[in-house]
């Protein structure tokens, strides 16, 4: 497939100079999956998809146009490419936009592993027996919950990518998921919600089967999530310490680190903005980006502009030290590119010393904080202001559910406020950190 | 004429779409280019079928879709996109199977069905006779003769230049200015196995304008944007470009001068049009069909039941003429509705695509979508709107003595088993004794639905609908829809500011 691909996209490169770019680059991606849930012991969709794409960037005398098509025949894609360069008189010229400089281009010599050769390792109905065994285990636990629904996806997907410089490689990666959401009786006492019901659930997600946790495991997380928010009340408005579970630590961290992308400083849409060198974080925070890790969802060789993969320290001991920079991003800041075209590869906050029940047991009186909603999130200004739903703690532990309520501070703030920092990692996804404490945010309730 | 004439025409004889009114467009476009005949929809509707299913459609797309950039004064970026493919879905009972092809060839759609088939788990099933199909012409609620793709690629800058230029114009601290213009013209044509073939050609515009104003060290940011299944004539008949950089510009400036918001529990009051996100996340999504076949919305079970103030009475069409959500017939082939789904504070119904209709024995409602060919339907809002109340809106803003008034929001979210919901203002103010004191920031409205629409104590006679702006995600499928509302007070309501 990867071979395959490589010669469609070194015939769309060598047709693009010919027809007068004097830079061309473009991306070809193919996905195919399988996805099936089930409810009460049936399936309740089963699907199965192949689909592919190609982007392709054409540059002419600094002016630029592009185009897409899921129709890879040269007799698509020709023509579209034919238009595109029609269009680009139209084009303002931007000196700033170029391929990346060929000196950065290539493949990080490591192995790493992403690509499960056995894929998919089970036949369709084994798959589906795996998402029915995990609802029996997960309703076995408890008979209040009801299923809502529980899946098994994999997943396998080849990239290549080509320019104008001469850089023309792939790689192939595969993504394997199962989990279940169940769904309980929690009618409100007071009020018109009367039909109230609490959902949560559980999932695992890997690139080899055999990192996947245990169905047993995914079934009794699912369980507790969901029975430990059952008769939630809404908590009084007041400023106190806030513990981060390690997924909303992940979604705190995913939005701080758009604030560090080139695009969003050089469009003065970052208040992380003329800061680097300064402190912006509590001296104990060590961030970076680790696109090396093998195994880890977000590891990769090269850039999507084909710019080799390395290492990159975001914050030392709070300070601000990079940015991360695509090429273009690079050209507008007068800074080379970091390879982060594309976005984060694994965003890895350095671990702390604490268990989560020690950074629970940090806290009088504040909220363990389980979910968040919303789009109040600014990461121009560092506004940061959510709809949230936890657990309130006192006296060091855990007591009653909470919910409709927000928290509310800014990205500033809160990375000040960060103090205390855990030791326990979630690696499902490619933001990898612990929980932590947050000293001081804004609740408002009742 | 001159040179850059010369080439876009050249560029449009490349790239032609069909014309005609829809059907003969999806005809000419699937059936004459791509050679996808009667017959062969009928082999594979059987191939669908040979499992065993109840029941097989066809869902064949073709988008075209062009867009145009501006940043920093430079027309950054053009571009094509082309998508198109096939979805086989089979249905058993409740139970769906799906596939999809991009390849239209018989060989490649045959193979998808054959996938789609083995929901069903008959070993081999007589193949049917043979399918006639009964085309349903649907009333066209977008008829667009000219669309945005078609106007040329120097005036469709000049409009963009237009709205650029608005923007700088309004304040000298504006330093930044995004003006984004896409277009996209979706072919769709779906033919089932009980018969029904439907052809619809969707327009959609939408233009857009993004503003970064700095003051020494504040940097706030202002958007506005215009949109629905429209065509040049909306473009041609108001000068929405320089009313959009204008007021992407306000925005920004008004935040450079905005105070953190309150928190606490205080009366909120919705302006008109936008405001109906509030539906859309607190009964909309709840109100979706599928959730309550599963039992896992709050609403479940709840129809004939108060779950809302008797000022609040709520529909879901597709019906809107040229609205961002409406759709002359839903992803099923279907034709819309206007779906009464609480009246006067009681529940009296759901959104149903064909399952949810079916366990309930009900019509469906037109409201069974899906974001493209890749994706199997389910249960969508359309345009969610709250009607007209009697209550001068004037006297709404004077019934409040310390609370917020929102005008514009960024999106909102919804958990649909316990009912709670968030959404976020991009502008509001304070209001105090009365009136509007000052613009405030950073903060999220969070309210519980039936708690929330049961504290509706004064509904405006000043509906309106909101711009075409809003997409709406579920299940990571994204599809366009509409809101509207006129001002309500909402006596009781958290708001989250430090």
């Amino acid at each position: 497939m990867i071979d395959q691909y490589k010669e469609l996209a070194s015939n769309i490169v060598k047709y693009g100079k010919k027809l007068g770019a004097d830079q061309v680059s473009t991306s070809l991606v193919n996905a195919v999956s399988f996805q099936v849930e089930v409810r009460d012991g049936k399936i309740e969709s089963l699907k199965e998809s192949g689909s592919a794409g190609m982007y392709v960037t054409l540059c002419q005398d600094q002016q630029r146009s592009t185009i897409s098509s899921n129709d890879l025949r040269l007799e698509t894609l020709h023509p579209l490419m034919r238009s595109a360069m029609q269009s680009l008189p139209f084009m303002g010229k931007d000196p700033f936009y170029s391929l990346p400089d060929p000196k950065q281009q290539g493949r990080a010599e490591v192995t790493l592993e992403f690509s499960d050769p056995d894929f998919p390792i089970h036949l369709s109905e084994q798959k589906v027996a795996m998402a029915m065994e995990l609802e029996e285990l997960t309703l076995a636990l408890e008979s209040s919950l009801r299923s809502e629904q529980a899946y098994y996806s994999d997943l396998v997907s080849h990239t290549v990518h080509a320019d104008s410089n001469g850089f023309l490689d792939g790689y192939s990666k595969t993504l394997y998921s199962v989990g279940i959401s169940v769904v309980t009786e929690d009618k409100a006492t007071t009020g018109l919600n009367t039909g109230r019901k609490q959902t949560d659930g559980w999932f695992s997600s890997a690139r080899f089967w055999n990192k996947l946790e245990s169905l047993e495991s995914i079934a009794d997380k699912a369980c507790q999530r969901t029975l430990r928010k059952l008769g939630a009340t809404k908590p009084p408005t007041c400023e106190v310490p806030v513990v981060f579970s390690a997924e909303m630590a992940r979604s705190f961290l995913a939005s701080c680190s758009s604030a560090m992308m080139g695009d969003h400083v050089f469009r003065k849409q970052s208040f992380l903005m003329d800061k680097l060198g300064e402190l912006v974080a509590n001296p104990q925070i060590q961030l970076s980006d680790q696109p090396l890790l093998s195994g880890m969802l977000g590891s990769r060789y090269f850039d999507s502009e084909g710019v080799i993969a390395k290492p990159l320290t975001l914050i030392e001991d709070g300070k601000l030290i990079n940015y991360m920079l695509s090429t273009y991003a690079g050209n507008k800041l007068k800074m080379k590119s970091t390879g982060h075209a594309g976005g984060i590869s694994n965003l890895v906050l350095e671990l702390g010393k604490y268990t989560e029940d020690e950074l629970i047991c940090s806290v009088d009186d504040g909220l363990y904080l389980t979910s968040m909603s919303g789009q109040g999130v600014n990461v121009t200004t560092g506004d940061y202001s959510r709809g949230a739903q936890g657990i309130w703690i006192r006296n060091g532990k855990l007591a009653e559910p909470v919910s409709e309520f927000t928290i509310a501070s800014t990205f500033q703030q809160m990375l000040q406020n960060l103090d205390l920092i855990g030791c326990e990692v979630d690696t499902r996804n490619p933001i990898l950190t612990p929980p932590f404490r947050i000293s001081k945010m804004s609740i408002s309730g009742t | 004429m001159n040179q850059e004439e010369a080439i876009l025409e050249m560029q449009e004889t490349v790239l032609q779409l069909p014309t005609g009114n829809p059907d003969q467009m999806a005809k000419a476009l699937f059936e004459s280019q791509m050679g996808v005949t009667d017959s062969h929809m009928r082999r594979v509707l059987q191939a669908a079928l040979s499992r065993g299913g109840d029941y097989a459609d066809l869902y064949f797309e073709y988008a075209y879709r062009t867009s145009v950039v501006m940043e920093e004064g430079i027309i950054k970026n053009s571009s094509i996109s082309i998508s198109k493919g096939v979805g086989v879905r089979v249905l058993k009972g409740d139970q769906t199977g799906y596939a999809y092809s991009e390849d239209l060839s018989l060989e490649a759609m045959q193979r998808a069905a054959r996938t789609a088939a083995s929901i069903a788990a008959s070993a081999t099933v007589k193949e049917h006779e043979g399918y006639r199909f009964n085309k349903v012409k649907p009333s066209n609620h977008y008829p667009v003769v000219r669309t945005v793709t078609d106007l040329p690629l120097a005036d469709k800058i000049t409009k963009i230049q237009d709205a650029e230029r608005a923007a700088h114009e309004y304040d000298p601290r504006i330093k930044r200015v995004t003006v984004s213009m896409v277009d996209t013209v979706d072919i769709v044509r779906i033919v089932t196995s009980d018969a029904r073939f439907v052809s619809d050609v969707r327009p959609m515009f939408r233009m857009n304008v993004h503003c970064v104003a700095q003051e020494e060290k504040n940097v706030q940011t202002g958007s506005s944007g215009v949109g629905g299944r429209v065509g040049l004539p909306f473009l041609e008949a108001e000068d929405h470009p320089y009313q959009i950089g204008k007021k992407a510009a306000a925005e920004a400036i008004l935040l450079l001068g905005a105070e953190q918001a309150p928190s606490g529990s205080m009366p909120v009051i919705l302006g008109p049009a936008q405001s109906g996100i509030l539906l859309h996340e607190a009964v909309g999504h709840p109100l979706e069909a599928d959730f309550n076949r599963k039992g896992s919305s709050a609403y479940s079970g709840r129809i004939g039941e108060e779950v809302a103030s008797p000022l609040c009475t709520i529909y879901d069409t597709g019906m809107i003429d040229h609205d961002r959500g409406a759709l002359n017939c839903d992803d099923e082939g279907f034709l819309p509705s206007q779906n009464l789904l609480i009246e006067n504070g009681i529940l009296r119904g759901y959104m149903h695509d064909r399952i949810s209709a079916a366990h309930y024995d009900l019509e469906p409602t037109g409201n069974g979508r899906r974001e493209s060919y890749a994706h199997y339907p389910m249960p969508r809002m359309t345009t969610t709107y709250l009607a007209n109340g009697k209550t001068d809106p004037k006297e709404i803003l004077e019934a409040v003595d310390h609370g917020i008034y929102c005008v514009s929001f960024s999106g909102g979210q919804v958990d649909i088993s316990n009912g709670d919901f968030v959404f976020v203002p991009t502008v509001a103010y304070l209001v105090e004794n009365g009136k509007l004191t000052k613009p405030i920031k950073n903060l999220t409205l969070i309210g519980n639905g039936p708690d929330a629409m049961s504290r509706v104590s004064l509904v405006g006679n000043d509906f309106a609908f909101s711009e075409g702006i809003w997409t709406c995600g579920k299940d990571g499928q994204s599809v366009p829809v509409g809101v509207g509302l006129p001002t309500v007070l909402v006596s009781e309501m958290t708001v989250g500011g430090m």
